[in-house]
């Protein structure tokens, strides 16, 4: 009798769960759409938020003026951040649960050092492509993060897919690139050296429509094939070991998420440069908020990246007025006291 | 019903780690797997649940398994349960069964999580992460996780060592009743003798790359026997009907 009454007595505490979980995720998406309002109204020509909605919801009774500014200069840019957010926020939970590590980032294994090296070399040779000139830094340092990550997967697929191997061949590639791209910028006239290193902040001044939906369809593939996966990735947590025990076959699961974090990495870097921090602190924000479960972890990393990077893209053209401070500049000083935030007020001990 | 397995050779980085393993595991009963430390005790639990490479065969109900097959077939608990993280006792019984998990995860299925930690007394910790919780209920999470699986054979790899005396007297009484009420074959590697002499049907003893006996506790628990493998000197009393006591006295 009495076993039965405790299993159904018990059973609720998880559903209220699910419902909490459930809350933070549509308390979440309502912080994103404050965030994505407030990130269209500031700029240097400041808009009323009565006009911006009328211009976002119907354009066409709009004042013409302000459904330019929203449709064609600010609503580009304010997606581009929502949907690098994203990106390098999911990339960060698949990689920090793949090494099984909190340091882990999407930058770890050297993906953001190739990128910068990639779109550094084209900026001093002047290479561009014949019809797409706009698509030639991204699709080259796209390139070269793939070859970033060929490097790495090559040497741990001869001495073995564990985390140790991987970080370590990542953190060697990461100084090989580093160094690469420190010997363009030494080469490299001063004006051109202005430019690369205008890259290398990272800024969503390079968004437009074109490119966000490259960077939303890179995005949307990967989630879409991270699914099937989800619970074996909540498995990983439990270490190889045991994860293996309940079924997972650990080494493939962690080469198909290796291929996805880098495809998302470079989707999202190759647009707006080198911006930092986010891959790192933001599923940290999630998993506090929601624990490990990946089917609720995924999407709230998802939604903490976006609202990170849209708040740094409301604070990078608040802070001087009138111009536009590089959101990768932003987005590290407003990350790290979160982080320590929240590594001083976290009730858990381990991560 | 029996998982019998025939010529098991272990081969670990060039070197034999076991060779012509050759015993059957009955449902219902559970056998202690014994034998010094590094002995390949682990590995032989490996190679049977198809989670480390061997050769020789394994058969279920006469059917030979290939690895694949063990790993559906066999639930194994591997040895270690140090390491914490921040998934709660649910998720982890709950990944159990991670081959039938869906998006949506039903009532029904979470109350027999629920079940399967009442069996170990965890239920009050059901919603706890696993770094908040002692090392030993750790332990018995992943058992119940183990169970979970609803195995038909049940492999675990020193299941009572972060345990008090009191667990790990529940653990074996708990292993017993529904290894008898689920017809379930179990084998745990263990160190401790006296326990397996109370609760384990079988012995198995493994000794320099060689299974060195199998059979009743009271026929492969001796004095001599023990005095080989271990290096000890020890003191085997029957106190009762099948019931052995085992004092050890000495190191050799």
């Amino acid at each position: 009798m009495n076993v039965t009454h405790g299993a159904v007595d018990t059973a609720p505490s998880y559903s209220v769960n699910i419902a909490k979980r459930f809350t933070v995720l549509v308390i979440a998406g309502v912080v994103l759409a404050v965030c994505i309002i407030g990130d269209i109204l500031t700029g240097p020509a400041m808009l009323a938020v009565r006009d911006v909605i009328a211009a976002l919801f119907t354009p066409a009774t709009a004042h013409s003026m302000t459904s330019i500014i929203v449709w064609d200069i600010r609503l580009p840019l304010t997606l581009m951040a929502v949907v690098v957010g994203a990106a390098l926020s999911v990339a960060g939970v698949i990689m920090q649960t793949i090494l099984g590590n909190p340091l882990a980032s999407p930058y770890t294994l050297g993906f953001s050092a190739a990128a910068g090296f990639g779109a550094s070399i084209v900026i001093l040779t002047g290479i561009t492509l014949p019809a797409l000139a706009w698509l030639t830094v991204p699709l080259a340092s796209f390139t070269a993060t793939m070859i970033a990550a060929a490097i790495v997967y090559g040497l741990a697929r001869a001495r073995g897919m564990t985390p140790e191997i991987m970080i370590l061949a990542g953190i060697a590639t990461l100084f090989l690139f580093q160094s690469l791209q420190s010997l363009v910028q030494y080469l490299a006239a001063p004006e051109v050296l202005q430019a690369i290193v205008f890259w290398l902040f990272g800024s969503l001044l390079k968004a437009s429509w074109d490119n966000l939906a490259i960077t939303s369809g890179i995005l949307f593939i990967c989630c879409a094939a991270i699914v099937p996966d989800i619970w074996r990735l909540t498995a990983l947590r439990m270490g190889d070991e045991r994860a293996a025990a309940v079924g997972v076959n650990v080494t493939g699961l962690r080469v198909r998420m290796f291929v996805i974090v880098a495809l998302l990495t470079a989707g999202a870097v190759a647009f707006v440069g080198t911006i930092g921090f986010i891959g790192l602190v933001a599923p940290h924000v999630a998993r506090g908020f929601i624990g490990e479960d990946q089917r609720f972890l995924l999407p709230m990393a998802a939604l903490s990246g976006a609202i990170i990077m849209t708040g740094a893209s409301i604070l990078s053209k608040l802070i001087s007025p009138g111009a536009v401070i590089p959101i990768g500049i932003v987005t590290a000083v407003l990350g790290v006291p979160f982080l320590f935030g929240l590594i001083l007020l976290g009730k858990r001990r381990h991560w | 019903m029996s998982f019998s397995v025939q010529k098991l050779e272990v081969r670990r980085a060039k070197q034999t780690v076991l060779q012509d393993v050759n015993f059957t595991l009955l449902p219902g009963q559970i056998t202690g797997l014994i034998g010094p430390n590094g002995v390949g005790k682990s590995s032989l639990l490996k190679s049977m649940a198809g989670i480390m490479n061997s050769s020789g065969s394994v058969t279920y109900k006469d059917r030979e398994l290939s690895q694949a097959d063990r790993r559906r077939v066999v639930s194994y608990m591997p040895q270690d349960s140090s390491a914490g993280s921040s998934l709660t006792l649910t998720e982890v019984v709950l990944l159990g069964r991670l081959n039938t998990l869906g998006m949506r995860v039903s009532p029904d299925l979470i109350s027999s999580v629920h079940r399967a930690l009442q069996d170990f007394g965890l239920e009050h910790l059901a919603g706890r992460t696993l770094d908040a919780v002692s090392g030993g209920q750790r332990q018995l999470c992943y058992l119940a996780q183990a169970l979970f699986r609803e195995p038909q054979v049940l492999m675990l790899d020193e299941p009572t060592a972060a345990l008090d005396l009191r667990h790990q007297l529940i653990v074996f009484e708990t292993l017993r009743k529904l290894a008898r009420s689920r017809q379930i074959a179990v084998i745990v590697a263990m160190h401790d003798l006296s326990l397996a002499a109370q609760f384990c049907d079988r012995i198995a003893c493994l000794n320099k790359r060689k299974l060195d006996a199998y059979g009743p506790p009271q026929e492969v628990l001796t004095a001599e026997r023990l005095g080989r493998v271990y290096g000890i000197e020890t003191e085997v009393t029957n106190v009762g009907p099948e019931h052995l006591q085992i004092r050890a006295v000495r190191a050799l």
